[in-house]
């Protein structure tokens, strides 16, 4: 099968500022890949290098099958077929909403581009709001119409540049759901750019994970959680214990006991445990080296229990709300499934 | 003022009871009712025609001038927007050498009054002038050139001193638009012209539409160019009548017609304006990315900005120096010196006076309004600031309307009519608006929650306004104080017709001589007026311009 | 809020009435008022020479003859002028019948300044005499082939010819002069003929002489002074002043005055009549102190020496029309010049 988009070996430099470093993935048709990182990452210059609005110091891309950058070639933005949702949203503040989506149906006849703009604003649920103008309407409506119009001329690929920044944390879950059926029901290839881990994880098919320009990891949202390659990388995408141990082949051995490895390994390690993967059991009746409560943080759904291990390190676990721990309590801890160990 | 403000801090801070809005809009009201009021008299005549005047303004000049003022706006108005929508798209999509400084001194000639650049052009430009004299040298002598002396000479002169307003508004309404909807339109396929025809330039079109619309105003307003150019217009039909045949009724009917214009403008700007609220919203961020210009391209940008401030602000500062050290030169001192002197003095005298009157009505209106809030302010705030459309010459026939009609009540002659109150007031009435926009502007920035902060911290009133005030609004009432300081230096109509004697300014002085061709002698009070002139343009600049 | 508003308003109200008071103390000892329509730049040191001389200041507000006029009218009693110079005999005749001007007897006038020369009840007093009368390019017109104002409106100075504007003065005294000679219908023609000549209007004298020497018209009416100022600069300047209707038949050259007349309110009545005697002896110089002799015009007092400049131009005859005829014309030339479309 072609691959909808593949980049290979992109450099792309700002002054001295090396944005892009030598990055190289493809993704299926169909897929919504994510590109997540901190900020300056390279991930939204990696999303305009696609849509052909900066061009690479060297690489390829190509799209559907076709090359767009290259040495030799350069296709213009506006011949890429391509459709693209801007952070500010870009809407045309002196067009309707509907106005705004038939401009990107430049060409066709006037019935079709109203036929298929009252399709797309019935797509995003805005059949009645037609008429009004970008200023008019909400945040998360505005979201929707460049959804709208970005889709409307059945492009190749979606390109999304953080498109959820501006909407306030309840709005941006809904708009998560809404885009995520939408892109479905059309089977759209889309890439997705965001700094949000948790917007990444739930939203991705795949997700590829940049830092200092460079790529890191790229994968499934489980994949790249669970197997993180690398200390960084497991940190950026969620709350990370990295405990001390001695690996030899399939387990390690560190301050929870003895673990099961994904990856074998041999030599002194730092393993990865996520807060979660660890269930405590308060007992009264323990050792006086067992690990103690040295702090709890209490989110109302769950809480954050610091433990002092006996060794001097600490270790954050998330529990449900019990009422049980308290600050001081010894417990007992349990590890669910394999961990990850990162050579030191 | 200072109290008046610290009073503000306070109701601010307590919540007011219903009917103290309605107070607080009573010296608003009285300032929109002294703007108004001349221009409602004006308006009363206007529907009221005295039939014999107008018969005989029919059948002499009166199709004439309505023509040629016709023709000059649309002039006007077309090559303003043109070249100032060319260079502001020029400047901020392009890169071309010396572009960082053209993008600001395309500003410069917003400096240069236009009566002296209609003197400097026609000096230059006329048959006897240096440039037709050259060209018969090399062309022979029956070598054709077009007749400076008319419409089209005088709406070029007018163009090249007003651009700067579209060029300003335009240059700041693209680089709002920021990258992404240009880049938005290419990803929907259109070429970087298409987006520009299909998107920038409509998105630009309020900026666009009054930009153009204050350079046909201020064209409007003039009537020594067109006279430099033997093209009557309405404005010079007003300032003709009045002083040539004494005749007051007639140059207040004319001036009444002009009215009608200067309403017919207003309301073109609104249309121009309905529809789609344009601002951009959020979008700020990335600079557009600027395309580098090469081989004839690059060079013909050079050359079209090069040429345009070189007509418009290179070729009349350095006519006029050069004048200015020839009359010096051929002086016997002593005795320009002194008239010069007396000139600067009643100039800044006047202008001074109309500033700080203009400021302080302003502050009033302004803090008066933002207390009442509501639809009601906001019409008299309209009110108040509508002498900025109105050219120089209705102001001055409306301001007379109405003095002469107090006069008539107090029944102690002619004591406001003609004399300086007439011309202060009509300074007032024309820059209310400039004066109320930066004080208004600066008072936004005072948050009542400021106030609230400072309190707080233990603050009392007078600290309030010394350290939180004070420092916030000063500027803004320093920036209407200037603005309205060069308008009047500027203004040439409304002087004219009002001014008492004895109170020639510099701008009357150099019109006077430069209208009988003592160009040498008139260069001076011109280029002191453009150096006043720089001031604000400077300032502009410097916030204008591109980090 | 509100008192303190009135207070601001009130205080600027005062401030405003008492900055508009300030130019009505008029009156002064060692002071005259002129109102002066004798334009900027001629007659500084004339002045500068009489206050030398005298110890009186001169307090100049210039303006047109048609609104310094109207200012008068207005004032009333309140005027602070003294003195009213107009560089016209219409307007000085137009003020007197208006009863702004009143009568001076003084043995020194009567005798400096010829009958002719000022108003036979002692309204007004000519200080200068000027002539409009034809210019001619040296380079392209022949001697002779215009003598007289009618020979412009000949049909060979189509497109040749030069006037200033309808709105003038200048040219509104010259066509009132026509009919007072003519009779209103054979004025009318000649004016007639030179509109049909299809002129280059330009509003300024000294211009049209350039315009001239450019090449741009061949024939003009001009003061006879701008031409002495130029060839007092540029003796070989390329045009020649024709004096018009020489001929045995014809009245002579079209005569204007500029003079003055102490005003019906003058508060300075004795420092009026002192300035306007020493302007009819004294100032009757030939060089720049001389308010004809600094602007090239020709004296009223018969003993005063004539600018050589200007002498060169040899004998002449004037018109001998009286000078208040011009007033009473006027009306009836600006109705002619806009019957027959003279140009603005």
């Amino acid at each position: 099968m072609t691959p909808a988009i593949s980049l290979h070996h992109i450099h792309k430099t700002f002054g001295s500022v090396q944005a892009v470093n030598d990055v190289s993935f493809s993704i299926e048709p169909g897929t919504l890949l994510v590109l997540l990182g901190a900020s300056g990452c390279g991930k939204t210059t990696t999303l305009r290098l696609i849509a052909g609005l900066e061009t690479p110091d060297s690489g390829e891309i190509s799209i559907n099958g076709v090359t767009v950058s290259s040495r030799e070639r350069f296709v213009q933005p506006e011949d890429r077929r391509l459709g693209m949702v801007f952070q500010d949203y870009a809407l045309f503040p002196h067009l309707t909403a509907a106005a705004n989506i038939e401009f990107a149906l430049n060409g066709a006849p006037v019935r079709e581009r109203q036929a298929r703009s009252q399709e797309m604003l019935a797509l995003v649920g805005l059949e009645s709001m037609g008429n009004r103008y970008p200023h008019q309407l909400s945040g998360g409506e505005q979201q929707r119409i460049a959804l709208a119009r970005a889709l409307a001329a059945s492009p190749g690929v979606v390109l999304l540049d953080e498109p959820f920044s501006n909407l306030d944390a309840a709005l941006r879950k809904e708009m998560r759901e809404e885009v995520r059926r939408i892109l479905r029901q059309t089977g759209m290839t889309a890439v997705f750019v965001t700094h949000d881990q948790e917007e990444a994880l739930s939203l991705g098919d795949q997700i590829a994970v940049m830092r200092g320009g460079k790529l890191q990891q790229i994968g499934a949202p489980q994949d790249v959680y669970l197997r993180p390659v690398n200390r960084e990388v497991a940190a950026f995408l969620g709350e990370a214990n990295f405990v001390q141990g001695i690996a030899s082949g399939g387990q390690v051995e560190c301050a929870l006991g003895r673990l099961p490895l994904w990856v074998p390994r041999n030599g002194p390690v730092e393993v990865l445990v996520r807060p979660e993967q660890i269930k405590l059991e308060a007992s009264t009746s323990q050792p006086a080296n067992a690990p103690c409560i040295e702090h709890i943080r209490y989110f109302g759904h769950d809480q954050i229990v610091t433990l002092a291990l006996p060794g001097g390190e600490s270790l954050d676990c998330r529990t449900w709300a019990r009422l049980d721990l308290k600050v001081g309590t010894p417990v007992k801890l349990d590890v669910h499934g394999p961990v990850i160990a990162y050579g030191k | 003022m200072a109290p008046l403000t610290w009073r503000g801090t306070w109701s601010v801070l307590s919540r007011p009871r219903s009917n103290r809005r309605y107070t607080a809009l009573i010296l608003p009201v009285v300032i929109a009712a002294l703007v108004a009021v001349p221009l409602l008299l004006l308006l009363g005549e206007l529907l009221t025609p005295s039939v014999e005047v107008w018969e005989q303004l029919w059948a002499t000049t009166l199709p004439r001038m309505i023509g040629n003022t016709l023709f000059l706006l649309v002039a006007v108005g077309l090559g303003t927007s043109t070249i100032g929508v060319s260079l502001a798209w020029l400047v901020t999509a392009y890169d071309f050498p010396l572009r960082r400084i053209f993008d600001r001194a395309l500003l410069l000639p917003l400096a240069v009054p236009s009566f002296v650049m209609g003197f400097v052009f026609m000096a230059t430009f006329d048959y006897a002038g240096p440039v037709q004299t050259a060209w018969r040298e090399w062309f022979g002598r029956g070598a054709p050139f077009p007749d400076i002396r008319s419409g089209p000479g005088a709406a070029l002169v007018l163009t090249l001193v007003l651009y700067p307003y579209v060029y300003l508004l335009a240059r700041a309404a693209f680089r709002e638009q920021g990258a992404t909807t240009f880049e938005a339109a290419r990803m929907m396929g259109c070429s970087r012209r298409e987006a520009f025809f299909r998107l920038v330039l409509p998105m630009a079109r309020p900026s666009i539409v009054a930009g153009a619309t204050l350079a046909m105003m201020e064209a409007m307003t003039d009537f020594a160019t067109v006279r430099f150019f033997s093209f009557p217009t309405l404005s010079e039909g007003v300032v003709r009548v009045w002083e040539g045949r004494m005749d007051r009724a007639a140059a207040t009917e004319l001036a009444s017609l002009l009215l009608f214009f200067a309403l017919a403008l207003i309301l073109l700007e609104r249309l121009g304006r309905r529809g789609a609220r344009y601002d951009q919203q959020g979008g700020r961020g990335r600079r557009p990315l600027r395309v580098t210009l090469t081989g004839v391209y690059r060079w013909g940008a050079v050359l079209a900005c090069g040429i345009v401030l070189g007509l418009a602000f290179v070729l009349p500062v350095g006519q006029l120096i050069a004048w200015t050290l020839a009359e010096i030169d051929g002086h016997i001192p002593g005795t320009w010196e002194l008239v010069y002197g007396q000139y600067i003095l009643t100039t800044v005298g006047l202008a001074a006076g109309a500033a700080i009157i203009t400021v302080i009505l302003s502050l009033v209106l302004a803090q008066g309004a933002r207390m009442a809030q509501g639809r009601a302010s906001r019409v008299v705030v309209k009110l108040a600031t509508l002498g900025y459309a109105m050219p120089g010459a209705v102001v001055a026939a409306g301001v007379l309307l109405s003095l002469s009609a107090i006069d008539r009540i107090l029944g102690l002659g002619l004591i406001l009519t003609g004399s300086l109150v007439g011309l202060l007031y009509a300074y007032v009435v024309r820059f209310m608006a400039v004066s109320y926009n930066s004080v208004e502007s600066s008072l936004v920035k005072v948050k009542p929650s400021m106030e609230q902060a400072a309190r707080i911290m233990g603050a009392g009133p007078l600290k309030i306004l010394r350290r939180v005030h004070a420092p916030l609004v000063t500027q803004g009432l320093a920036a209407g104080a200037i603005l309205v300081f060069v308008d009047v230096m500027k203004e040439l109509p409304a002087t004219m017709l009002l001014r008492p004697f004895g109170m020639d300014t510099l701008g009357i002085w150099s019109y006077m001589l430069a209208s009988e061709a003592f160009y040498q002698a008139a260069a001076l009070p011109a280029l002191t007026i453009l150096a006043a002139g720089l001031i604000p343009v400077l300032i502009l600049m410097r916030v204008g311009g591109e980090r | 809020m509100r008192k303190i508003q009135m207070l601001l308003l009130v205080t600027a109200l005062l401030m405003l009435l008492a900055v508009a008071s300030a130019p009505a103390l008029a009156q002064n000892a060692g002071v005259v008022n002129v109102y002066s329509a004798r334009h900027y730049g001629a007659m500084e040191a004339t002045f500068a020479k009489f206050t030398e001389e005298t110890g009186i200041e001169v307090r100049l507000s210039q303006g047109t003859v048609q609104a310094l006029l109207q200012r008068l009218e207005a004032e009333g009693t309140q005027t602070p002028a003294d003195v009213f110079f107009s560089i016209d005999a219409g307007g000085l005749d137009l003020a007197a019948e208006k009863g702004l001007l009143q009568s001076v007897e003084s043995a020194v006038l009567t005798e400096a300044i010829p009958e002719d020369l000022r108003d036979p009840d002692g309204y007004w007093f000519a200080l200068s005499q000027r002539f409009r009368t034809l210019m001619v390019s040296t380079e392209r017109v022949e001697v002779g082939a215009v003598t007289n104002y009618a020979g412009l409106a000949d049909p060979q100075w189509k497109g040749r010819l030069c006037l200033r504007p309808a709105t003038h003065i200048y040219t509104i005294s010259l066509t009132a002069s026509l009919i007072a000679e003519y009779g209103e219908t054979d004025a009318e023609a000649i004016v007639a003929g030179w509109v049909a000549n299809e002129p280059e209007y330009i509003d300024s004298d000294s211009r049209i002489l350039e315009t001239i020497a450019a090449g741009g018209c061949d024939v003009a009416l001009t003061n006879s002074y701008y031409l002495g100022r130029i060839l007092s600069e540029q003796p070989d300047f390329p045009v020649a002043l024709v004096w018009a209707n020489q001929g045995e038949a014809e009245s002579g050259v079209h005569r204007n005055i500029s003079g003055m007349g102490v005003t019906a309110a003058a508060l300075n009545r004795d420092n009026a009549i002192q300035l306007i005697e020493w302007m009819a002896t004294t100032g009757q110089a030939a060089d720049e102190t001389g308010i004809p002799g600094g602007n090239f015009e020709f004296p009223v007092n018969p003993t005063a020496e004539v600018n050589p400049v200007i002498a060169a131009w040899g004998e002449f005859t004037i018109d001998p029309l009286p000078l208040t005829e011009y007033g009473d014309q006027q009306e009836a030339a600006v109705a002619l010049l806009e019957r027959v479309g003279y140009g603005f």
